[in-house]
């Protein structure tokens, strides 16, 4: 029971740190469209282009690409075809939500696993970005990395407590 | 025996992935990579294939040195001027020390042998990326290509011009012009509303990209000469299971486009351009002599040093030598 | 040892076994991909290619148009921008069958002019229009489909990310291709219309007409309320066509211009903001993740050289040039179901576009049918990108069957309109010889 306490004191700390993420790409959002806006601005007025527009632009959209996966999740979810799930019966639903999440979270944990290796020899190697100004890589490859960390973690602790759910019902379908 | 047998049979069949950005139809690089494959097969009479795939269908342009790395890749042409920190001696300094020379297509290739004869370090530079060159080839002389004339410093103050990278930028800056950054992929669309007034162009881009459409003016800058930029390269575990006549061979016909066929391409390439060029109306300036000078005072040694001096923070060993060597190489002369 | 291609048709079966057993779209296009990589290429490749395609995929500075486009359309959903154009246009044209609908069609392709991607225009209307085709009792899939399919109309006209692919990879000209693209879209966009009314025709329940008078006072004080949306429009058209700004930048100009509407309208609301801003990650987070599970399948299928084998064998049975034309649109067709746009120019034009030169066909007129084919393929199922974006921004109200089953009229209007393209060439290629 204590483990399970530790799980949820784990899971709700996830959460906490997924919601401010998500918070801080939502607003990052803004800030790229302002910094886009200026950059066009003071090319047109002044002849002159704000260094890096590019490349922090870049690095935004990789936080608005991986970091609100588990928000996505939380909220309706990802994309699916549902024409023939949708006449699933209880049981053959919870297969269903059963190999998805085995899936999630092995595919998304090799991804951020191998993204990390990719962080770490991008900031060994020094390896810049190809702009105007030379920004580390290994920042938007680190990004990366904690996307998929935490959607895999996410999926993890839904798998788990999909376990436990299924051993306390004595694989009875949920009621959830 | 069976063993011996399939293994010769193996050996008879091989066939090899070549990653590349582009199409059949889109410049030099295309025309000498098919060269190659086709030569090879032939050669081999047909028991080495090369499987061209185009268009970044499986590795994008700024992967291909880590997709022949990681070997989903067997073999891809390098731009190796994107990845400094792989290359860092001649290929990765390209950028900045295209103002040393007034090489022209393929004066580059005796002076870099040289230079892989002499230093351990640029011999080995693709062994490290777990790669085989097989062959190397330069960058056409670039220059500027307009929608109104741009001929002296008088003219080029404040024209807006889209380059990219960390370095050109900063050259044209000194000449007086605004550089812009702009992807490639925009820069049509750019130059012909006028959000940007020239193009920093080989006749190679100008020629992919139609530039020559919307610009009816190119000045040559020669105080660029052509640039070391490319190279073509080979898994080297894809390397060591080939046989040796095989080997022998990739070898010699990696040279021969080293040497003849590429300089050849690219001279034609640019004799199409100058043809495209002119017949679409355009009009071809010389940057004065003068000024060449004084441009070329300005920005050869401080773009060289900041060259450097990045480099040697990222802890690149005996770069600053190497480079300067290579500058001696090329006749560079230090004032 | 299997042949690679006979690898490929089996992961092509697999990933369409999973996908109908409902496994999340780009998790399962990923996991087929990366499976597929594996067996052909090894595990260091695919290791890497895991990182790589992450990597390249996300960190690309002409993407970045898609979240300011969602964004617009957020800004522009809260400042209630389509909510008063539609009602004018309600009340204008409230009686005439499918209007809300016909509006839709002609201002996405209004908008075609001021955005360069068909995702991003599919994604914003869908937050402008939607909803008050939702308030008039429209079908959604109906009205889903529409808007799904009138977003691909950005991809036709210029300015066009899709036509600068074809361009660079064919080595043709953008200025003569743009100019190409502007008949054709529109004829697309009439051919709409007219299947539209036809299906109507069936379906009256699908879209109710309005069943009051409106008095011309009340028409014409209403007019003012399509201002905004038009202002919105014009700026980018403006910007663009001024050479202001670029159609990746033209996302964030849009999206300014409409928060600032949206200020002036109902005053700084940092909820709503907030919201729109979550709103626009969250499909685009949905939309791209779909997009990178595309790209491992793709790079899979090119490895295979699955596409070759079957475009070989079809080019190679001795057939008249105007059968090769067809087998070569019915190739495009069928990859369309199931593979990312970007990805089967990538794979295809280098063994079609020398043919179709050779046959004779012009470089213009070519580039213009392929590209209409391929923006058919991102609405058709299952993989269907604009589908997609329209279902993430639509949210739980309409399902992706239904947007899919929308589809039907529009599919058979843009068969017709390829079909009145290959048989009037003159169509794409008359404005360019204009210019010339
Ligand atoms: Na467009
Ligand atoms: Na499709």
């Amino acid at each position: 029971m204590s483990d399970l306490k530790l799980l949820n004191k784990a899971r709700v700390f996830l959460d906490r740190l997924t919601s401010i993420l998500v918070l801080i790409t939502a607003w990052s959002t803004l800030i790229g469209m302002f910094l886009i806006c200026t950059t066009v601005g003071s090319r047109y007025v002044f002849g002159y282009s704000v260094p890096g527009t590019m490349d922090i632009s870049q690095i935004i959209l990789v936080l608005i690409i991986f970091i609100p996966l588990v928000y996505v999740e939380k909220t309706g979810g990802h994309l699916k075809i549902s024409i023939i799930a949708s006449r699933y019966s209880k049981r053959t639903e919870s297969i269903r939500a059963l190999i998805s999440n085995i899936l999630t979270a092995i595919v998304f944990g090799l991804m951020s696993y191998m993204s990390m290796i990719g962080c770490i020899t991008s900031f060994l190697e020094h390896e810049d970005s190809w702009g105007d100004i030379a920004i580390p890589l290994c920042i938007p490859k680190f990004f990366i990395f904690l996307g998929c960390l935490l959607f895999s973690l996410y999926t993890l602790g839904n798998l788990l407590f999909q376990v436990v759910d299924y051993i306390k019902t004595n694989g009875e379908p949920s009621k959830k | 025996h069976a063993n011996r047998e399939a293994m010769a049979e193996q050996a008879e069949q091989i066939e090899l992935r070549l990653a590349t950005y582009g199409s059949p139809e889109s410049g030099m690089v295309s025309e000498g990579i098919i060269w190659y494959a086709d030569e090879l097969a032939k050669r081999t009479k047909g028991n080495v294939k090369i499987k061209i795939f185009w268009g970044g269908s499986i590795a994008k342009i700024m992967e291909l040195p880590r997709a022949v790395k990681s070997g989903l890749a067997d073999i891809a042409p390098v731009v190796a001027v994107y990845h400094p920190e792989l290359f860092p001696y001649v290929f990765g300094s390209s950028q900045s020390t295209m103002v040393l020379a007034r090489a022209d297509l393929g004066d580059w290739n005796v002076p870099y042998r040289r230079l892989m004869e002499e230093f351990p370090e640029v011999r080995n530079v693709c062994e490290k990326q777990n790669q085989k060159m097989l062959a190397f080839w330069d960058y056409d002389r670039m220059g500027v290509i307009s929608r109104k004339p741009v001929r002296n410093f008088e003219e080029a103050k404040g024209v807006k011009i889209r380059n990219s990278g960390e370095y050109v930028p900063r050259i044209f800056k000194a000449a007086g012009f605004s550089p812009m950054s702009v992807p490639a992929t925009e820069a049509y669309d750019a130059v012909s509303r006028g959000m940007v007034d020239a193009i920093h162009a080989s006749a190679d881009t100008a020629n992919k990209y139609r530039w020559y459409e919307a610009c009816k003016y190119f000045t040559r800058i020669p105080i660029y000469g052509t640039a070391m930029v490319y190279f073509m390269s080979i898994n080297l575990d894809t390397w060591k299971k080939l046989p040796m006549s095989v080997q022998n061979e990739m070898l010699r016909l990696g040279n021969e486009l080293t040497d003849i066929k590429m300089p050849s391409i690219s001279r034609k390439v640019r004799e199409d351009f100058e043809r495209n060029f002119k017949k679409a109306g355009g009009t071809f300036f010389v940057w004065p002599e003068d000024e060449q000078k004084e441009w070329k005072a300005k920005v050869t040694k401080s773009s060289m040093d900041y060259y450097v001096k990045k480099m040697e923070a990222k802890n690149i060993p005996r770069l600053k030598e190497i480079v300067y060597r290579f500058a001696e190489l090329m006749d560079y002369q230090w004032r | 040892m299997i042949p690679s291609p006979i690898i490929g048709a089996c992961g092509l079966l697999l990933l369409l076994l999973l996908l109908f057993f409902g496994l999340p779209i780009g998790l399962t296009m990923a996991t087929v991909g990366l499976l597929g990589l594996l067996v052909l290429t090894g595990i260091d490749a695919t290791f890497w290619s895991m990182q790589t395609v992450l990597f390249h995929e996300s960190f690309h500075w002409v993407f970045i148009v898609l979240p300011m486009f969602f964004l617009l359309g957020n800004f522009a959903f809260h400042g209630d921008v389509g909510k008063d154009a539609y009602e004018t246009i309600n009340k204008w044209l409230g009686r005439f069958k499918g209007s809300l609908l016909i509006a839709t069609i002609f201002a996405c392709a209004a908008m075609g002019f001021a955005s360069g991607s068909s995702l991003a225009t599919a994604g914003t209307f869908t937050r402008l229009a939607l909803p008050e085709m939702r308030r008039h009792d429209y079908n959604l899939g109906l009205a889903c489909g529409a808007i799904a399919c009138s977003g691909t109309l950005a991809a036709l006209i210029p300015p066009s990310g899709m036509m600068v692919i074809f361009a660079v990879l064919c080595g043709s000209s953008l200025g003569k291709l743009m100019i190409a693209g502007i008949l054709p879209g529109i004829l697309t966009a009439v051919c709409f219309v007219g299947t539209l009314r036809v299906y109507l025709f069936f379906r009256p329940e699908f879209a109710p007409v309005l069943d009051i008078k409106i008095p011309l006072k009340e028409k014409i004080k209403s007019l003012k309320w399509v201002g905004p949306l038009l202002l919105i429009i014009v700026c980018i058209l403006g910007g663009l066509y001024a050479g202001v700004f670029t159609p990746t930048e033209a996302g964030a100009m849009g999206a300014l211009v409409t928060l600032i509407f949206f200020i002036l309208r109902k005053g700084i609301r940092y909820r709503l903001i907030l919201e729109s801003l979550m709103d626009s990650i969250r499909i685009s987070c949905m939309i791209f993740i779909i997009i990178i599970g595309a790209m491992f399948f793709s790079r899979f299928l090119a490895v295979s050289g699955f596409i070759d084998v079957i475009s070989k064998f079809l080019l190679s049975l001795p057939v008249p040039p105007h059968v090769v034309l067809i087998a070569i649109l019915f190739i495009y067709l069928i990859l369309g179901t199931f593979m990312e746009a970007v990805a089967i120019m990538v794979l295809t034009l280098p063994i079609f576009f020398p043919i179709l030169t050779k046959l004779g066909f012009d470089e213009a007129l070519i580039g213009i049918v392929v590209l209409m084919l391929v923006e058919i393929g991102v609405t058709t199922p299952p993989l269907g990108t604009n589908v997609y974006v329209v279902k993430s921004a639509a949210g739980e109200d309409v399902t992706l069957e239904q947007i899919f089953k929308g589809i039907f009229p529009f599919f058979i209007a843009y068969l017709f309109a390829v079909a009145l393209v290959i048989t009037f060439p003159q169509i794409a290629l008359f404005l360019p010889k204009l210019m010339s």
